[in-house]
């Protein structure tokens, strides 16, 4: 484990327990918390209008908290959770599942699965007559898997995932440095790293794990003066002043335990078939 | 009305699974072992439904019987070269290789045709509200091809020549050698006719949803389930027991979680071992 | 030479191959030959040696003067000589109609005919052509498995233990079956646990001890030997 070889580690995992491992602060991880991407789904859902939420989700550890999570976001603002059916992955139909999840009589429906099975909530809705809006996340229904579906079945679809900042100067910067025109967000994650590390070491002064863990909250969350990027950065640090980095990725600012703190989400819909951009936040 | 749609949509897909399950039940019947290689004859039976329906243009009837005739014949080729000679080492051995075979046979669509999800060409229609009671139309004509297709084996077992000697050696191979029915064509036709059911399945329930190179192996688990209730070997037997594993799995979502679904096939696995071992029709053929 | 013949037959099963330690047999036409002999003695392997289901090692078997040592047994069964084993002799899900069917499995043609013809010597399976034949009754399931090896027109029957696990009545009835079948011009080979039944319809029988021939004769014979009676007959 990095901590016990005293190895920083900088991550996209997708799994919240990760950050809650004993790692003594050698980890930090750009990906946000689910907590972070439900609380966000459930202000989008609030934004389209949306008042009573029917969930149906795969069988997974993320089931649950991601429905408190959104429970929780929905509550103070009106919203509730009207019904949450969580069904078993690789099933040629789940309409049964789809009816239990309806007699809550929602008005909005958040999906929450992979491609596979989404793709048959979606037939089976489309059977079904149910024309609510659908949320789902954008991994569970890519361009492809569209493709595969008549346009109808997608109407309505809603997709969100958590975006590189690409209003910042940093995403700006990132892309003309990597020659991508628009680099995801995993790839916009990647560059940060590879930016704290240069900017924490330079801060140290010196290259360890020890010193990483120690110096990372120095240059990319506080006070200091915001940069983004590392050549920046350095000229900063260089002056003897305090930085603040802000990332491709996002702000890069961290919780106690490695979390990130806030990041910015995009959001799509499905228009005939065709995933179109709809909004940043 | 909730019990009674759970029932419908039970029946609905419990026909459907009938159809790989007479397969599986059938080379049992005939050969002796239970081959798991009917996973990957489902996914092939897909997939050559998918290129007759989409790259050639065919209606999806036409293509349900293409399904059939690739997966029957890979279905011969396969017992011939790889599982034929695994059977005079036993049946556990047999049964493994048989995983081994759906293993490499699934990976070979896999990297024909890739990983992706695939949809047939057929439009997608709403359901029917009968008196409450939602039934889509493609579940119909499923159900409808299903039968027919079970009507026109029954009948085959039941009148031909062939398909009575296929139910002899089921019954009493020694016997039937004896009385000069040739085992080894059997043991072709029953291949043919089992994997080509299971093609054929593995395309009804694809046309109902979508296919991928996992469709056979994710629906593998209840049609054993279904082989196993209804009496392994037992023709009637795999449609009884998809009928109860189909209509088991809606009725549980009244008191189970639908995370569990798959435990009902397990539960009634259990059961029917445990209070009748040889399965609700026992082990009779016919 | 009779019309059937063995000679010197050693066979057996795997590596237990000398069961039979050098038989002979022989069926003249029109005749009912009865086989007795201890359990174990090789009765059952003898049958089956002839009837194909086991190679000999060594030894003769003709039939009609053609050699048919080692031939498969849907060859011998083509070429008149029909077996019926000592259990499991029926497909037991199927209906009695279909069993006969499958008894003439190897000449489909006239079969309807043959199978009238069969089913008007044997009311009782008539009676339940379409029952299946695990339904029947001991008795008549012997009948059934003998109507089933009547379906090729065989010039040879053997028969392993017919009467075997029949109350009296059941095996008196199958016996007068048997006799009928003989009167109308085949020749039968019959194994028996029940000697006395068995000498008194045979006309010669044979007496197998350990996988050889004890005694051979007129069955008439044997059974008024004082000898025999005493190990075989119970007094
Ligand atoms: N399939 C087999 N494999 C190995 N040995 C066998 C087999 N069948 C019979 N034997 C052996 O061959 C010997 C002769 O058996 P067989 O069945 O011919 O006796 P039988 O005279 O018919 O006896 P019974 O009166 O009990 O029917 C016995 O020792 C038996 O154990
Ligand atoms: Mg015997």
């Amino acid at each position: 484990m990095c901590w016990e070889s005293k190895t920083f580690l900088m991550t996209v995992s997708g799994a919240d327990s990760i950050t809650l491992l004993p790692h003594q602060g050698f980890l930090v991880r750009t990906q946000p918390t689910s907590k972070l991407q439900a609380t966000a789904h459930g202000e989008f859902i609030l934004s389209q209008g949306a008042k009573r939420v029917g969930i149906i989700g795969i069988q997974a550890p993320f089931a649950l908290p991601n429905k408190e999570h959104l429970e929780n976001t929905l509550k103070p603002k009106g919203g509730e959770v009207v019904s949450h059916v969580i069904y078993e992955k690789d099933k040629p139909t789940y309409r049964s599942e789809i009816d239990q999840m309806m007699r809550g009589r929602p008005d909005y429906i958040y999906t929450n699965g992979y491609a596979p099975d989404t793709v048959v909530l979606l037939r089976d809705m489309y059977r079904a007559g149910i024309d609510l809006p659908k949320f789902a996340q954008s991994y569970a229904v890519p361009q492809p898997t569209l493709d595969t579906i008549p346009a109808e079945v997608s109407a309505k679809v809603f997709t969100g995932q958590p975006s590189a900042d690409i209003e910042s100067p940093a995403y700006k910067l990132a892309a003309d440095r990597i020659g991508e025109k628009e680099p995801d967000g995993y790839v916009s994650q990647a560059t940060d790293w590879a930016s704290m590390a240069v900017l924490t070491i330079a801060k140290a002064k010196e290259v360890s794990g020890v010193a990483m863990k120690d110096n990372i909250r120095k240059i990319c969350q506080g006070s200091g003066q915001k940069v983004y990027s590392a050549v920046e950065g350095l000229k900063v640090l260089g002056e003897g002043k305090e930085i603040n980095y802000e990332g491709a990725s996002g702000p890069c600012d961290f919780t106690d335990i490695g979390d990130i703190l806030g990041c910015r989400f995009r959001y799509m819909h499905v228009v005939k078939g065709k995933l179109e951009f709809l909004k940043l936040v | 009305m909730e019990v009674l749609q759970l029932i419908v949509n039970g029946l609905m897909a419990g026909t459907i699974l009938a159809v790989p399950a007479i397969g599986l039940t059938a080379i049992f019947a005939v050969l002796r072992f239970t081959n798991f290689a009917l996973a990957s004859h489902m996914t092939i039976g897909a997939f050559a439904g998918y290129v007759a329906n989409v790259t050639f243009g065919l209606p999806a009837v036409a293509s349900l019987g293409f399904a059939f005739l690739i997966a029957g014949l890979i279905g011969v080729l396969s017992d011939e070269i790889v599982l034929k000679a695994f059977r005079r080492a036993g049946f556990i051995t047999t049964a493994i290789g048989s995983i081994a075979l759906t293993i490499a046979l699934e990976n070979l669509v896999r990297f024909i045709f890739g990983n992706q999800l695939r949809g047939y060409n057929l439009p997608i229609q709403r359901d029917w509200v009968i008196s409450g009671i939602r039934i889509s139309p493609q579940q119909v004509e499923n159900f409808v091809v299903a039968v027919i297709v079970m009507a026109a084996l029954f009948a085959f077992l039941a009148f031909t020549r062939t398909g009575k000697s296929m139910r002899a050696v089921a019954d009493n191979p020694m016997l039937a050698a004896i009385k000069g029915i040739n085992a080894n064509a059997v043991a072709r036709i029953v291949s043919f006719v089992a994997m080509g059911l299971a093609g054929l399945g593995g395309m009804l329930i694809g046309l109902d949803t979508t296919i991928d190179p996992l469709i056979g192996f994710k629906t593998i688990l209840q049609i054993f389930a279904a082989a196993v209730v209804g009496g392994l070997g037992s023709i009637p037997g795999a449609v009884v027991g998809a009928l109860v594993v189909g209509v088991g799995e809606e009725l549980s979502l009244l008191v189970l979680t639908p995370a569990y679904r798959t435990a009902v096939g397990f539960i009634a696995i259990l059961l029917v071992l445990t209070f009748r071992p040889r399965g609700i029709l026992g082990q009779r053929a016919y | 030479m009779g019309l059937l013949t063995a000679t010197g037959v050693v066979a057996g099963y795997g590596a237990a191959d000398e069961i039979l330690k050098g038989v002979d047999l022989r069926v003249e036409p029109g005749e009912i030959v009865g086989i007795i002999g201890p359990n174990g003695a090789g009765k059952s392997t003898l049958l089956k040696a002839v009837a194909g289901l086991l190679k000999p090692k060594s030894g003769a078997i003709q039939l009609d003067n053609q050699d048919i040592t080692g031939k498969e047994p849907r060859d011998i069964s083509r070429m008149g000589l029909a077996y019926v084993p000592q259990e499991h002799n029926i497909f037991p899900s199927m209906s009695v109609r279909e069993n006969l069917e499958m008894g003439g499995y190897v000449d489909p043609k006239g079969a309807k005919e043959r199978i009238d013809g069969v089913l008007g010597r044997f009311p009782v399976l008539a009676k339940k052509r379409r029952h299946a034949a695990r339904t029947l009754s001991g008795g008549e399931r012997q009948m059934l498995a003998m109507a089933m090896a009547l379906m090729v027109e065989p010039a040879v029957l053997l028969l392993d233990e017919p009467s075997a696990g029949l109350s009296p009545v059941a095996a008196e009835v199958l016996f007068d079956a048997i006799i009928k079948i003989n009167k109308e011009g085949v020749s039968i080979a019959m194994v028996e646990q029940n000697a006395n039944e068995a000498l008194a319809i045979s006309h010669r029988a044979y007496i197998l001890v350990d996988g050889k021939n004890s005694r051979t004769g007129p069955a008439a014979a044997l059974a008024a030997d004082p000898e025999i009676r005493r190990i075989f007959l119970g007094g």
